[in-house]
């Protein structure tokens, strides 16, 4: 079963994901900052991460250029919000598969996920 | 004997007579001074009262309605009314009157074009009617009474500062029928004078008001704008978990197989599905918003960089769309066949050309209603031209213009003709522009306009000397 971790600061946002994608049979896991995404990527190794960029806690930049630090090169999709074009930059060096624009028709993000999941 | 007594009794009476009517004479003499001096020292007392309590109110419309009070109580006339110089229609509008009893349509509006407002100019001294001879008028003075008497005033007083007719003051005939005396016109003179420094008092007063509610509300803006970049993050956020919920919902409404369900059911479901589809939809077009929202608001990053002028353009019409409605406007576009690539700051830019816009679109408003004509049409032509490593880029619009006096003073900050109310500008946009063009982009600024026919401004940025000194 393919796992993906949900990472984003919202509650809403983490439960109807979960609901979302479970019913794709998918294995959603849930992360509510930076750091307890990294938690969860070492204890789950999930196949693609879905990764906020602005949270509570650790925020989403942070988290992937530590992640890609330890030299994991785990899949993962951003979710931006019109963040300004200095932290998109910051971003890019990262090795990041896909960005998901805010606020989000989640017809597409299935689109992408299913896409990441697939290869 | 008798004959002498008879005589002498006759010279008597005579020369008691003619003592009493010299007595007599000499009477009605001095009481005509007394009555003079009172009426003298009746007009001082009202100049004293009037210039008194005139110097201390700062209120126009409180202002205009003593000076109809002195002028009908204190002098004693039927009515009187004022009339303010408009300096945006060019005419003088009836701004105060009192009338008694007496029913009296005043005209609204005086042009400066009139015989009345350019004899006042020529002679700077109050017109009167009734002091007229009708036997030696000329056919011009005839035109003159025609016009005083549909204001209607049997006398006009001018109320000059330094060689600007701000003000004119009409009145009615003497309460007691008699004409206006030398007396009268003194008065009136200096009277006419006070009102005048009086009004122009009132009115730098409000113009200073003006001034200081215009700065506080730029400081309010500019608190807005921060406070949006926060705002339009929390709503976009609210958005996305929004988007979610409803794309949630959806989802479990169309992976149900509806064939089994009964059919009223099953109509039930499309409803509530067509319903979501409309939530996501809308959602979608929130985002648009908050993303329109935070571009301008954001703190710009200092990059100069190069860009293309059709983009900035783009960005500014998106935030404009959410100011103005630009669809009566008829735009074009004259950019050649090539792009045309600046050397600049985006966010800078787009504040500059949404400034520029914005004006030419408030212009257009003012032309409607200010001359009403039934066959305008708005029109807004944008120019670019590359010559010599400079971009020449032209914004002609065929609103109100700018009256030639105003030219000088448009840059200066705090500086408006936008008159309209609720509408009425900061006073910042030109000034804006001019620090964004000149000081950051080390380029130029030039501004012509005609009023009544329409503005063309001029923006020429020096692309390749600003990108080679950058590098």
């Amino acid at each position: 079963m393919p796992k993906l971790l949900v990472v984003d600061d919202e509650i809403d946002i983490r439960e109807f994901a979960k609901r979302f994608f479970s019913r794709r049979g998918i294995d959603v896991v849930t992360a509510h900052d930076g750091q307890s995404a990294l938690d969860a990527i070492v204890s789950h190794q999930p196949d693609l991460v879905m990764l906020d960029i602005q949270m509570e806690g650790m925020d989403g930049l942070t988290a992937l250029e530590n992640l890609r630090s330890i030299g994991d090169r785990t899949r993962v999709i951003m979710v931006t919000g019109n963040e300004s074009q200095d932290v998109m930059d910051a971003v890019d060096q990262f090795d990041v598969h896909a960005y998901i624009h805010k606020p989000l028709i989640l017809e597409e993000l299935e689109k992408v996920v299913l896409q990441e999941l697939k290869n | 004997m008798s004959l002498n007594y008879i005589f002498w009794i006759a010279e008597s009476i005579l020369i008691i007579s003619a003592i009493g009517m010299i007595w007599i004479w000499f009477l009605q003499r001095r009481r005509r001074k007394i009555q003079k001096l009172n009426s003298k020292r009746r007009y001082q007392e009202i100049l004293r009262k009037a210039s008194l309590s005139m110097g201390r109110i700062k209120d126009l419309s409180h202002l205009l309605k003593l000076t109809t009070h002195v002028i009908t109580r204190a002098i004693k006339v039927e009515y009187c009314c004022v009339y303010l110089f408009h300096e945006e229609s060019a005419k003088f509008v009836l701004k105060s009157f009192k009338t008694g009893d007496l029913k009296i349509q005043f005209c609204n509006v005086i042009s400066k074009e009139s015989l009345v407002i350019k004899h006042l100019y020529s002679t700077r001294q109050p017109i009167y009617s009734n002091n007229l001879d009708f036997k030696t008028i000329t056919a011009k003075d005839k035109d003159l009474f025609v016009e005083l008497s549909l204001i209607p005033a049997a006398a006009v007083l001018p109320c000059f500062i330094d060689n600007r007719l701000i003000a004119i003051i009409g009145l009615g005939n003497k309460n007691d029928r008699t004409r206006y005396s030398i007396d009268d016109l003194m008065l009136f003179s200096i009277l006419a004078n006070q009102v005048g420094m009086a009004i122009e008092n009132a009115q730098f007063y409000d113009h200073t008001r003006a001034i200081q509610e215009q700065l506080i509300r730029a400081e309010k803006m500019a608190t807005v704008g921060t406070m949006a970049d926060g705002i339009s993050h929390q709503m976009n956020n609210r958005l996305h978990a929004m988007g979610f919920i409803a794309g949630d919902a959806l989802d479990v409404l169309r992976n149900k197989n509806l064939d089994d369900l009964p059919i009223e059911l099953k109509s039930f479901v499309k409803e509530l599905e067509f319903s979501l589809l409309r939530l996501e939809d809308n959602i979608k077009r929130g985002g648009e918003l908050t993303e329109g929202l935070l571009k301008y608001t954001r703190k710009s990053n200092e990059k100069f960089e190069f860009i293309y002028l059709n983009k900035i353009l783009e960005a500014s019409f998106d935030m404009l769309k959410f100011k103005i409605k630009l669809d009566a406007v008829k735009i074009k576009m004259l950019f050649g066949s090539k792009e045309i690539k600046i050397f600049g700051n985006f966010t800078q830019l787009q504040e500059v050309f949404f400034n520029i816009i914005d004006n030419a679109y408030d212009a257009i408003l003012q032309r409607k209603s200010i001359l009403g004509e039934n066959d305008f049409a708005a029109k807004l032509e944008i120019e670019a031209v590359e010559k010599d490593g400079a971009v020449y880029i032209y914004f002609r619009d065929n609103g109100i213009g700018v009256r030639g006096e105003h030219l000088r003073q448009l840059f200066t900050p705090f500086f408006t003709t936008k008159f309209d109310g609720a509408k009425k500008g900061t006073g910042l946009g030109l000034f804006v522009i001019r620090q964004i063009v000149e000081k950051n982009h080390l380029g130029k600024v030039n501004f012509t306009s005609k009023y009544c026919v329409g503005s063309e401004i001029e923006i020429v940025l020096p692309v390749a000397a600003l990108a080679s000194s950058s590098q």
